[in-house]
């Protein structure tokens, strides 16, 4: 039994951060019915902007060090959030262009990004400083670190945060407006290109954080880690139903549970299969997902 | 003489092979309350989309008090002062009552202010909130304010529709057919509501509207449309007996 709990505690780690890079996947799509493939490298590069200012600072540990490292990393992506949508898709979407045109600018983008990452920092994986060190702390017979109790109590609190945002903020509300029917927005005046900017930017800002939060948990960075994290939180997002953001934030969850459960009860090598099982069944079984309306497809 | 509010020159619109409209050419003065007539098909509805801007015309330019809009996008006209209500009602049904007009009060929108709960945001909403408190009061929605749209009987969901466009204090209102599924009753004292916001607001209107006694008993102006051309321009007699919107109109002898 201990050791369940103990799973417990690991896979509500990744599940945090999972929710944390499904929220943009689902907010994207929400808006534009797009599957924003290049947000897993968004995330990466999240992680490597943390990685190149944590190098620049003398005293990596301090707190205000941690601060700045997690702060520039969330500027970085939400820049980098706010800059692909402007080039890649805004126009795109402005001319009402095929859905299929923008999945393959999103697969481009990626895999864009991945390659300027391989350029600028090589393939090898990095050892990411440890601005925070791992200390160990035991409750019973379950142990956890402090790094995992950070994980999942700021991607707790960013969860919140996002949720006040989007219900009772103005800007919260045009963008579910802009959700819902994006042409009755423009007609009553709601500049719906700034709302999509916003909407790209709280969702890279999220997943710039994640990037940071899984360079100090693992702790290493590469320029290929965004995909399979990104695929995974895509897997979440359509678990808990693509569109819905408590869906993505629950799902997350289920998706990080699952995994670690997985590995610890049947065999750590089936970890990754499992997140695609899911994909599958949902798919097959129950295309809304948890959480999910259940809308159908406007045409 | 006074500019005219709205004015539209040779406007022509094609759909692939299709002739939508077809260099319609028109004005509408300022507090008028003008009617679009036609068949199914004539054209009606995509003058509204090229007015606000969702469609763009091939060939022609529209002025709004005289300034070319015809480039311009949906949600710069819209603050222009140019809202319209759709037939089928397009209500954000998982929003509130109170958002669904909040939403339209519009300006502006600034990324950061929410975030750190600045005094002036606070201010704003509040603002807000009371002219849309006056606003769903006018339109006997207030006991309905926190309710999720969809939830609305259909007389009230087409009333939120209307007061929505308002709320953009727009000065040209287009309607397309405000009356279709209202009982005569309900379609009077819907037109006469809109009467006194007319003189209330200072609002032009353009009405799309297939109820003749409607369109006879409160339109000061009529335009006929056919297959994408105006066929016929006048005071509601003058469009009752004319000869080409009888024809237009097959079979019926007279419109009353």
């Amino acid at each position: 039994m201990s050791l369940f709990f103990q799973q417990l505690i690991n896979g509500l780690a990744w599940g945090g951060i999972y929710a944390l890079i499904a929220i943009g996947y689902t907010m994207v799509y929400g808006i534009m019915q797009l599957i924003n493939f290049a947000h897993g490298d968004v995330f990466m590069a999240g992680a490597f902007a943390g990685y190149v200012i944590a190098q620049l600072l003398p005293d990596k540990s301090s707190l205000p060090s941690v601060i700045l490292v997690f702060l520039s990393a969330m500027l970085f992506s939400t820049f980098l959030g706010i800059l692909i949508e402007r080039l890649g898709y805004r126009s795109l979407w402005k001319k009402n262009a095929p859905r299929l045109s923008l999945l393959i600018v999103a697969v481009a983008i990626s895999l864009l990004l991945e390659n300027v990452g391989l350029m600028i920092f090589g393939a090898a994986p990095r050892s990411f400083p440890s601005i925070i060190p791992s200390r160990s702390f035991s409750l019973g017979s379950i142990s956890f670190t402090n790094i995992q109790v950070i994980v999942i109590l700021s991607s707790l609190v960013l969860m919140v945060a996002l949720q006040l945002i989007v219900m009772r903020t103005k800007m919260g509300r045009a963008m579910r407006a802009v959700a819902e029917d994006s042409e009755m927005s423009a007609l009553l005046g709601i500049p719906r290109e700034r709302i999509l900017s916003f909407t790209f930017a709280l969702g890279s800002a999220l997943a710039g954080v994640a990037g940071v939060m899984v360079a100090i948990y693992t702790p290493q960075i590469n320029p290929l880690m965004g995909i399979l994290p990104g695929l995974k939180a895509f897997v979440s997002a359509v678990l808990g139903g693509i569109g819905s953001i408590p869906g993505a934030m629950l799902g997350g969850f289920v998706l990080g549970e699952a995994e670690t459960l997985v590995s610890a009860y049947i065999s750590s090598s089936y970890r990754d299969l499992l997140a695609f099982l899911i994909l599958i069944f949902v798919l097959l079984f129950l295309p809304s997902g948890l959480l999910g309306k259940g809308v159908a497809e406007k045409l | 003489m006074k500019e005219p509010i709205l004015r539209v020159e040779g406007i022509t619109v094609r759909f692939g092979g299709l002739v939508a409209l077809k260099e319609v050419t028109f004005s509408v003065e300022e507090g008028e309350l003008l009617g679009i007539i036609g068949p199914n098909g004539a054209g009606k509805t995509t003058l509204f989309n090229t007015i606000t801007g969702a469609v763009s015309p091939e060939k022609g330019r529209i002025y709004f008090q005289g300034k070319d809009i015809t480039s311009l996008p949906p949600h710069k006209r819209a603050r222009l002062g140019i809202a319209r209500t759709f037939q089928n009602l397009r209500l954000f049904s998982r929003l509130t009552v109170e958002d669904n007009i909040k939403l339209a009060m519009g300006l502006p929108y600034p990324a950061f202010a929410p975030l750190f709960s600045l005094p002036s945001y606070h201010k704003m909403e509040k603002q807000m909130s009371e002219s849309a408190i006056a606003l769903l009061k006018t339109f006997h929605l207030y006991p309905y304010r926190d309710r999720i749209a969809s939830a609305l009987p259909y007389g009230e969901r087409k009333r939120l529709e209307i007061a929505r466009a308002l709320a953009l204090k727009p000065k040209l209102l287009l309607l397309d057919e405000p009356t279709a599924g209202l009982s005569h009753q309900e379609a009077i004292s819907l037109m006469e509501e809109l009467k006194e916001l007319r003189k209330g607001f200072s609002l032009t209107i353009i009405l799309i509207e297939h109820n003749m006694r409607v369109v006879m008993g409160y339109c000061g102006r009529l335009i006929t449309l056919n297959y994408g051309e105006i066929i016929a321009e006048g005071t509601p007699e003058e469009i009752a007996n004319n000869p080409a919107v009888l024809q237009a109109y097959l079979g019926e002898e007279s419109l009353c």
